[in-house]
């Protein structure tokens, strides 16, 4: 750790500010702004020539009226009642998430010590067929395989061990230093989802995808591999939830574990899901499924619509001191 | 909606600016905690946003990203209470128990380092200049890039650079390091 990362963990545990703490500054700021009156945009005046019988022409005033011409979907006759009705549940599922959160309690390691996550892999043969790819999570077949990672505190190292392994492999620095998820980034995200949007917006403006794709594609980082506290989790959820072409829908993890799924989809034809447990919304964990409408030469073109691509349960998660530690 | 257009927008009309206040008060407000402590953090970021709203027709509207700025005006702030966010270092430094956090964490389980850093880093904190201090933390608590930091504090990025410089050398020098090639830049 160097001198600023020591800086930087020095008061971090002090924890997010949420609404309670602003009711008197809000107050304050909207005293401010009602007491400026709003300004009347200065409607545009043109000049009417009107011809008064034969008594000659008056010059009089008159106001330029603009109207929409815009119509919507449905007056156009296009159902988009499914579209909407999921993208509400999901909102719906994220606002029960806020509620469940609010009276529970932050939790973060320090900066020497480690988030520990243990997953279940699955990963379609039909994608990458084991005489392709050898079993790399090193459990008996190269699709279904066990793996437990630690990642530092202050993300400045990451430890895994492969199914049936007894050493542990250490690397320094995450998989991609533009993307951190390590507890002082954590506690530093707003929890106000408008605003908490706007900065994953910024902090993934780096990756070349489309802005939607990056945002959710960061969430899922910041979900599995960050293990945020509640309240931040449900930030993130109503986040993903109000990107555009989202929905819900009942599913099972690879666990069996009965989940809810808030998922989106790609170009190519791929759907991502987050998979929640509907009673304490902690992440079950999250699949790619195929389907359908990729063209060759995309390595999914292939594949059977309704493929599950890779699919990957949450076992278990926790602080420890440790690499190489369990809860 | 970018920042810039919230702005832009309340200029027409005023209300509209309170969806800033609802995007950023309280990431400054956690920010202003661990400077000067929880008394004083909700003032100051009211105060924040009052003169915000006040010099919003000043904003530069080609920055989309109004945080830098508010975060400029916080440390403006900030720097009229410099005697308590000294005192709240020094009692870090002389007790290594931090009333900040304590004051500011009964929800949390609090997994305070026992470090033994903490205590001459809160001591050199305290001793820094105030344009030293401000440049550190606004990098390192308030995640600011150079780039941002200078447009905070209305200063060029050399001088975000010399002052972090400066900072970050008495900070190792406290810690007991000498060696300046320790002191590693980050972007």
């Amino acid at each position: 750790m160097n001198d600023l990362d020591m800086v930087r963990d020095l008061r971090s545990e002090v924890r997010q500010s949420e609404t309670n703490d602003l009711h008197r500054a809000r107050r304050r700021m909207l005293t401010a702004v009602a007491s400026e009156p709003p300004v009347r945009p200065v409607r545009r005046m043109v000049l009417r020539v009107a011809t008064m019988g034969a008594l000659g022409v008056t010059i009089m005033t008159g106001v330029t009226v603009v109207q929409s011409l815009g119509t919507d979907d449905r007056e156009r006759g296009i159902t988009s009642a499914p579209a909407w009705l999921s993208v509400a549940n999901a909102e719906t599922l994220a606002t029960h998430a806020t509620a469940a959160a609010a009276g529970q309690t932050d939790i973060y390691p320090r900066a020497d010590q480690w988030v520990y996550v243990k997953r279940d892999y699955y990963t379609s043969p039909k994608l990458m067929p084991e005489v392709v790819v050898p079993p790399i999570g090193g459990g008996k077949t190269g699709s279904r395989y066990t793996a437990e990672m630690w990642t530092r505190g202050d993300g400045k190292e990451r430890a895994r061990r492969n199914e049936g392994g007894k050493t542990i492999k250490r690397r320094q620095g995450g998989e991609d230093p533009r993307l951190r998820f390590d507890p002082a980034y954590l506690r530093s995200l707003p929890l106000e989802p408008s605003a908490l949007l706007e900065r994953l917006k910024k902090d993934t403006s780096v990756i070349p995808l489309p802005e939607a794709r990056a945002v959710s594609r960061q969430i899922l980082s910041i979900l599995q591999e960050g293990v945020p506290a509640a309240r931040l989790r449900a930030a993130l959820y109503t986040v993903l939830s109000q990107l555009d072409d989202v929905g819900v829908e009942k599913v099972r993890d690879l666990l069996g574990r009965q989940g809810v799924a808030i998922y989106t989809h790609d170009d190519e034809g791929i759907r991502q899901e987050v998979i929640i447990d509907p009673n304490t919304f902690v992440l079950l964990g999250a699949r790619h499924i195929y389907v359908g409408g990729a063209k060759s030469p995309s390595p999914y073109s292939e594949l059977p619509e309704g493929e599950v691509i890779i699919s990957v349960a949450q076992v278990s998660v926790g602080i420890v001191d440790d690499a190489g530690d369990v809860p | 909606m970018q920042d810039s257009a919230v702005i832009e927008a309340s200029l027409i009309e005023p209300e509209s600016f309170a969806e800033l206040f609802e995007r950023h008060a309280a990431v400054l407000h956690r920010y202003v905690v661990r400077r000067l402590g929880p008394d004083q953090a909700e003032d100051v970021v009211a105060e924040t946003f009052t003169r915000a709203f006040e010099k919003r027709h000043k904003y530069a509207l080609d920055r989309q990203d109004a945080l830098p700025w508010l975060y400029g005006i916080t440390t403006n702030i900030i720097g009229t209470h410099r005697r308590a966010e000294i005192r709240g270092y020094r009692a870090l430094a002389r007790t290594g128990e931090d009333p900040v956090a304590v004051a500011f964490d009964e929800r949390v389980v609090a997994r305070v380092s026992a470090s033994e850093t903490r205590r001459p880093l809160a001591a050199a904190l305290a001793k820094l200049g105030k344009g030293e201090r401000d440049v550190l933390l606004l990098i390192s608590w308030g995640d600011l890039t150079y780039e941002e930091t200078a447009q905070a504090l209305n200063v060029p990025i050399g001088t975000v650079r010399s002052r972090l410089s400066r900072a970050r050398r008495k900070i190792a020098h406290a810690l007991g390091g000498s060696n300046p090639t320790n002191v590693i830049e980050e972007a």
